[in-house]
């Protein structure tokens, strides 16, 4: 009986460990990572790095057509202004802009990767957000800061 | 079988109709909208397979849950939620092979209600940033790697409201009262409300 017990005991303990390993595992891989994204923290400024160009916000909504999407949201139809994003590829005098993909990042450095395509259905509103009404919302990126181009 | 398959259905529409109400709300606010859907995704989880005891059902209901996403006329993208609340499921089922709800140690309780919640979390969101892109254009390993520390990092949320909750829902009297007419009664009552409220774009 008393070896039974022990055996039981063993096995809880063993049991214990194992699970507050993996739990402090992931506990520290979530600490690592708020720590690294708080590192990573890029400034915010009134522009848009594209390339190796800075892009300013004012600049855009002056030199570049200026398009409103229709969205349903609730069921309620809601208007989203903003800048074509293929205009500002041009503004910026990428070569080729349909040969290549563009990368979104915003600032807390969530990003996506949209085709040409997807560049002449988008815009980008006066708070940076993106906007592809033919693309899920995980495309809809908040606060650009930057476009790369692959 | 029976009790369990309607308690399938009803715990899958509350979760389902919770989604499109609740998590729509957050997610317009930016309030932290999938760390506070995933710990309420646990919770159901958890606490059914604590009063049922049976392996699936939380499969079910997150397929349930995913189906009333999918299909809610309004909110959005659709898409992105009903992956991540399946795969949610499927993730619950895998870490709860082991019957974690039999377990008297508080360090075990505590524990893997963190490994739960980050995980079901964590997961669930990197499944939507395989799959979505995967089915709507073209999947970017690269965009997976850099999003990655974000997931992570917001995971911890999820981690600490898991361990707090799975101590409470085992704290929980499991003995309940209610005659089975009652019950099924009740449980179809809540489920068409359910149905309805997401139907009409509640």
């Amino acid at each position: 009986m008393l070896k039974y017990r022990n055996h039981n005991s063993q096995n809880v303990n063993k049991k214990e460990a194992i699970v507050s390993a993996v739990a402090f595992f992931l506990l520290a891989t979530g600490i690592t990572s708020n720590a690294y994204l708080h590192l990573r923290h890029i400034e915010k400024g009134d522009y848009i790095s594209i390339g190796n160009e800075k892009v300013y916000i004012d600049d855009i909504f002056e030199t570049c057509r200026i398009m409103t999407f229709e969205v349903n949201e609730k069921g309620v139809m809601k208007n989203y202004t903003g800048a074509l994003l293929s205009d500002i590829i041009n503004m910026s005098h990428i070569e080729n802009p349909q040969e290549h993909k563009y990368v979104i990042i915003a600032s807390d450095g969530y990003q996506k990767t949209v085709e040409w395509k997807d560049m002449m259905n988008g815009i980008i509103t006066e708070e940076k957000r993106t906007i592809f009404p033919n693309l899920p919302r995980a495309f809809w990126i908040r606060d650009v800061i930057k476009i790369e181009v692959m | 079988m029976r009790k369990r398959i309607v308690a399938m259905i009803l715990f899958g529409s509350i979760w389902g109709l919770l989604e499109c109400s609740l998590g729509d709300y957050l997610h317009s606010r930016h309030l932290g909208a999938g760390i506070v859907m995933a710990s309420i995704a646990f919770i159901f989880m958890a606490y059914t397979r604590y009063l049922y005891n049976a392996r699936g059902m939380q499969a079910g209901m997150a397929a349930i849950a995913a189906i009333m996403r999918y299909f809610n006329p309004v909110g959005g993208c659709l898409l992105c939620a009903s992956i991540s609340i399946f795969i949610e499921g499927l993730i619950f089922e895998a870490i709860w092979i082991i019957p974690w709800h039999h377990e008297r140690s508080n360090i075990v309780k505590v524990g893997i209600g963190a490994i739960s919640g980050y995980m079901i979390y964590s997961m669930g969101f990197i499944a939507t940033q395989i799959i979505t892109p995967m089915i709507v254009s073209k999947f970017y390993l690269h965009d997976l790697i850099s999003n990655l520390p974000i997931i992570l990092a917001n995971g911890t949320y999820a981690l600490l409201i898991g361990a707090t909750a799975f101590p409470l829902i085992m704290a929980i009297p499991k003995e309940t009262r209610i005659k089975d007419s009652l019950y099924y009664a009740a449980s179809a009552v809540l489920v068409a409300i359910s149905w309805m409220a997401v139907i009409a774009g509640i």
